[in-house]
């Protein structure tokens, strides 16, 4: 006999039970509404329970904390709360009309969501996508997952090291790697500047005495079974390897700390918008989606630089979800945010301009005393140093909200003021 | 006592273990001895998993006698096997009107080969509409319908299950060290094959040895076949790119370029490849100037093909004779060895064809051929999840508590189906990719690569610490962490 699917309904699904979902099904079922969490993993967390670092909620809570202890902040709360959390559970499709095929350890439900809150997170840069040439050992992994196998499986995959890429989990993982007895020969960067917070660069470079090699990359593999080495190269300013500027380096491992993607397959499936420049999905003031009543939050939208703004974020997406699954509906969001000089990228992508928001925004390229502003009103904000690893916020109050009034697009720009 | 086989295989690619199978219709004992822990790992698992329609080869030669009756057989391998294999149709396409007459030469020449239905296409609708994001450049095509792509290696794979499942020994990690030939008139077993662990005796030998080949021939005392290996690399694109290619696309040679081909590879995903680089000694290493050569090659039949969707890239081998044709046949240097060397493309093409001539050889210098009534010809795939809908899902993972676990994300692996490529036989993490598709996805292994680790030691009954990538010194975990207090 065919085993049959069990229909459920929920006012909020939320997809993803690191700190960006957990803290959109806490804010949904804060304000009464009937939440489910679905998590793949065994336990909440998300990324959080591999990062066991500290630097986490500086921002919302003024203290530094572990990630776990982060974590443990909004699972201690969800536990209490009557959310709905599917543990190991899979979600097998999502539909536009925010139908969701689930597979969890007692069977497969099919849920009929009013809206749903996608917080799937990101996923590293591989070797492939980036192209370094070479033989293919072991021994070339992403940062993350080297991450894995140290915090959380108890075993070190290998003991002489170079990272390639200065971003936040290559910083870390080489400080991690030096106290479990590793030797980090040295951390690779393309760019000119670090791509990581700049208090990482100190902590785990400086601190250990790693070299940073600026404008560098690896330009060759060697090793048939096991990595044996690397070559370094320099690069010009078109990100080429400079010929002549080579240089062998004996290692065991190669980590790649070379950006993160959004995991933004689910987006796709619903039939959303992404934005090219940060492959997540287009999103309002309340990171709702073009398709109306699905959201999305923390790195599935954009790559942000400290949880603190994931979790704010969650919180935001559950205040639209909550509003959404109540009334169907939410202000209309139809002033353009465009990024302006300097400005890599905005996020939201477009507001109503009713009611107060934050928006987030990575520059260019580093520079010094500038104003982040709206172009053509008053808001605006001095910042002494921005640098594309750094992401900057800004808040537009509810009494700067009638500056904008007048305008059909809000163009955010990065300006030196001397 | 030493077990003493009718036949001795050396080698299990695509060549090696179809030859095998197809011995394994008959009552006899085979051997397969593989130097590498797994089948397929030479030149059959990075190719172009092309099924040729056959119009390529130059008229004569002995690719040319084996490319379309191979062709017109691998309905015969891949069902019964249940291998991913599609006729999706072959172009090769001109952007310069002045050379239709090259596609014309190829027409005749495929139909000197014995191939069906080919057509000269110069209606651009028509040609957009069998293949809608090809160049608006395109002045003509020829079209092959009976052209098609397999996963190489799950064909090898599946051949490999097949005759083991009826009888054929399979030995991995044997390098073959020499071989003994006994030439005094009536003994029994003709040659003594050896490997470091163990010697096999056998009346008759197949050199299946790839790249090897010549060296392998040479332990007989043939100096005849010689060997030059030539790399070609590739680019893999992600699955989210399905539906975008849809066949399998050549531009038509110039003297300057022979071209780079765009095709969906069999289970789905784009490739772009391969070049052609002569080596000294085998190596499957990327290069800087291949990589851009392939990828600008691809970007002319299809310039606005995503290249961003890229997630891996590689290298493979061809094993090509000084001759630049097949090496098959009973070697001059000793009765009952059979070379089959210099298999290049297109070899994976030929393979059911080769298949049935080696055995026809054998026949011819004595083997006496009599079918085993317990002959099964087929195989059951490893049940693939991704495949199934929710119902079926909900059938499938109702009683196997595996199936509720997945591992890869990205291609949505089970555990189940990595538990059972484990029993069927793969050791390693790269045994399990070819077999199921984990770490072939979006995040090339960054997220299930340590859960893997784990499954494969506990079903094996190891430390972690030994799990490898490809056997051979390729483990993933130097020791452990400290202890903490």
């Amino acid at each position: 006999m065919r085993r049959k699917i069990t229909r459920i309904k929920r006012d909020i699904v939320v997809i993803g039970g690191g700190p960006a979902g957990m803290a959109a099904a806490i804010r949904g079922e804060e304000e009464g509404a009937e939440v489910m969490l679905i998590e793949r993993d065994i336990e909440l967390g998300g990324i959080l329970n591999q990062c066991i670092h500290n630097g986490f909620g500086v921002e919302m809570y003024g203290e530094e904390l572990t990630g776990p202890e982060y974590a443990e902040r909004f699972t201690s709360q969800i536990e209490s709360s009557d959310i709905d959390v599917r543990l190991n559970s899979y979600v097998l499709s999502l539909s536009p009309g925010k139908t969701i095929n689930l597979l969890t350890p007692y069977g497969v439900f099919e849920v009929d969501a009013e809206a749903v809150v996608l917080a799937t997170g990101a996923r590293e840069k591989s070797r492939g996508e980036i192209r370094i040439p070479g033989d293919r050992p072991s021994g070339v992994m992403p940062a993350g997952s080297a991450q894995k196998f140290i915090n959380k499986k108890g075993f070190m995959p290998g003991k002489k090291a170079f990272v390639l890429g200065s971003g936040d989990i290559g910083l870390i993982i080489s400080r991690r790697l030096t106290w479990e007895g590793a030797e980090v020969v040295g951390v690779a960067e393309i760019m000119d500047y670090p791509t990581g917070l700049n208090r990482n660069v100190v902590q785990c470079l400086h601190d250990y005495d790693i070299p940073l090699h600026l404008q560098h990359t690896v330009t060759n593999i060697y090793g048939t079974n096991r990595l044996e080495g690397i070559e370094l190269s320099r690069v010009d300013e078109n990100f080429q390897p400079i010929e002549g500027t080579e240089k062998d380096i004996e290692v065991d491992l190669l980590l790649l700390s070379v950006g993160l993607v959004p995991e933004n397959d689910f987006f796709k499936e619903a039939g959303v918008s992404l934005n090219p420049k940060t492959s997540g999905a287009l999103v309002d003031e309340w990171f709702q989606t073009d398709v109306p009543g699905i959201f999305g939050c923390g790195n599935a939208i954009h790559i942000e630089d400290l949880v603190d703004w994931v979790t704010m974020d969650g919180f935001r997406a559950g205040d639209g979800a909550v509003a959404y699954a109540g009334t169907g509906s939410l202000p209309k969001a139809d002033k353009k945010v465009v990024a302006g000089e300097n400005v890599n990228y905005v996020v939201p992508h477009k507001v109503s301009g009713e009611d107060e928001f934050r928006f987030a925004l990575r520059v260019t390229e580093p520079m010094e005393n500038v104003d982040i502003a709206i172009k053509g009103t008053d808001i605006s904000s001095f910042q002494q140093i921005v640098t594309p690893g750094e992401m900057e916020v800004e808040e537009v109050s509810e009494d700067e909200l009638d500056e904008l009034t007048d305008l059909d697009e809000i163009e955010v720009e990065v300006t030196r003021r001397f | 006592m030493t077990k003493k086989y009718d036949v001795a295989i050396i080698g299990a690619g695509v060549i090696g273990a179809g030859i095998a199978r197809e011995l394994s219709r008959y009552e006899l004992n085979v051997a397969v001895l593989e130097k590498e822990p797994d089948v397929g790992w030479g030149t059959t698992k990075a190719n172009s998993g092309i099924i040729h329609a056959g119009y390529d080869a130059t008229p004569g030669t002995v690719k040319a006698s084996f490319s379309a009756p191979g062709n017109k057989k691998y309905g015969e391998w891949a069902e019964p096997l249940s291998v991913p294999f599609k006729r999706i149709g072959s172009f090769v396409s001109t952007k310069d009107s002045n050379r239709i007459d090259k596609l014309q030469t190829l027409v005749e020449q495929g139909e000197e080969n014995g191939v069906e239905e080919l057509e000269i296409i110069q209606d651009r609708e028509k040609i957009k509409k069998l293949e809608p994001n090809i160049s608006d450049e395109v002045e003509a095509v020829l079209h092959a319908p009976t052209a098609g792509v397999v996963a190489p290696y799950k064909l090898t794979i599946a051949l490999y299950e097949n005759a083991r499942d009826n009888g054929v020994d399979f030995f991995f990690d044997s390098p073959v060290e020499g071989i003994d030939v006994d030439k005094s008139p009536g003994t029994s077993s003709r040659f003594t094959v050896k490997s470091p662990h163990q010697e096999y005796p056998a009346d008759y030998v197949i050199n299946a040895a790839g790249i090897f080949s010549g060296k392998v021939a040479s332990m007989v005392g043939d100096e005849s076949v010689h060997i030059n290996p030539a790399r070609g690399e590739y680019h893999l694109l992600d699955h989210e790119l399905q539906g975008y290619v849809t066949k399998i696309n050549f531009p038509l040679p110039s003297k300057d370029s022979k071209g780079i081909l765009v095709t969906p590879a069999a289970e789905g995903s784009i490739i772009f490849g391969p070049n052609h680089q002569p080596l000294e000694e085998p190596s499957v290493a990327t290069t800087k100037a291949g990589l851009d050569e392939v990828f600008n090659g691809a970007l002319n039949l299809f310039p606005g093909i995503d290249t961003s969707k890229i997630v891996t890239n590689f290298a493979g081998l061809r094993a090509k004779a000084q001759t630049n044709d097949f090496v098959i046949g009973e070697s001059d240097a000793a009765a009952g060895f059979i070379n089959v060397g210099g298999i290049q493309s297109p070899g994976l093409t030929a393979a059911p064809a080769i298949a049935d001539h080696v055995i026809g050889i054998l026949e011819e210098k004595g083997l006496s051929l009599t079918e085993d009534p317990a002959f099964d010809p087929t195989r059951e795939p490893i049940p693939k999840f991704s495949e199934m809908e929710p119902e079926e899902i909900a059938k499938y993972t109702d009683d196997l508590s595996a199936a509720k676990e997945i591992v890869c994300r990205c291609e949505d692996v089970t555990r189940a189906e990595i538990e059972e490529a484990i029993d069927r036989g793969a050791e390693t993490l790269d045994g399990i990719k070819f077999r199921t598709r984990s770490r072939m996805g979006s995040c090339q292994g960054g997220f299930c690569t340590p859960r893997l680790v784990e499954i494969l030691s506990e079903k094996r009954g190891v430390s972690p610490k030994e799990v490898t990538k490809k056997g051979d010194g390729s483990y993933l975990l130097a020791e452990e962490t400290k202890e903490v207090e």
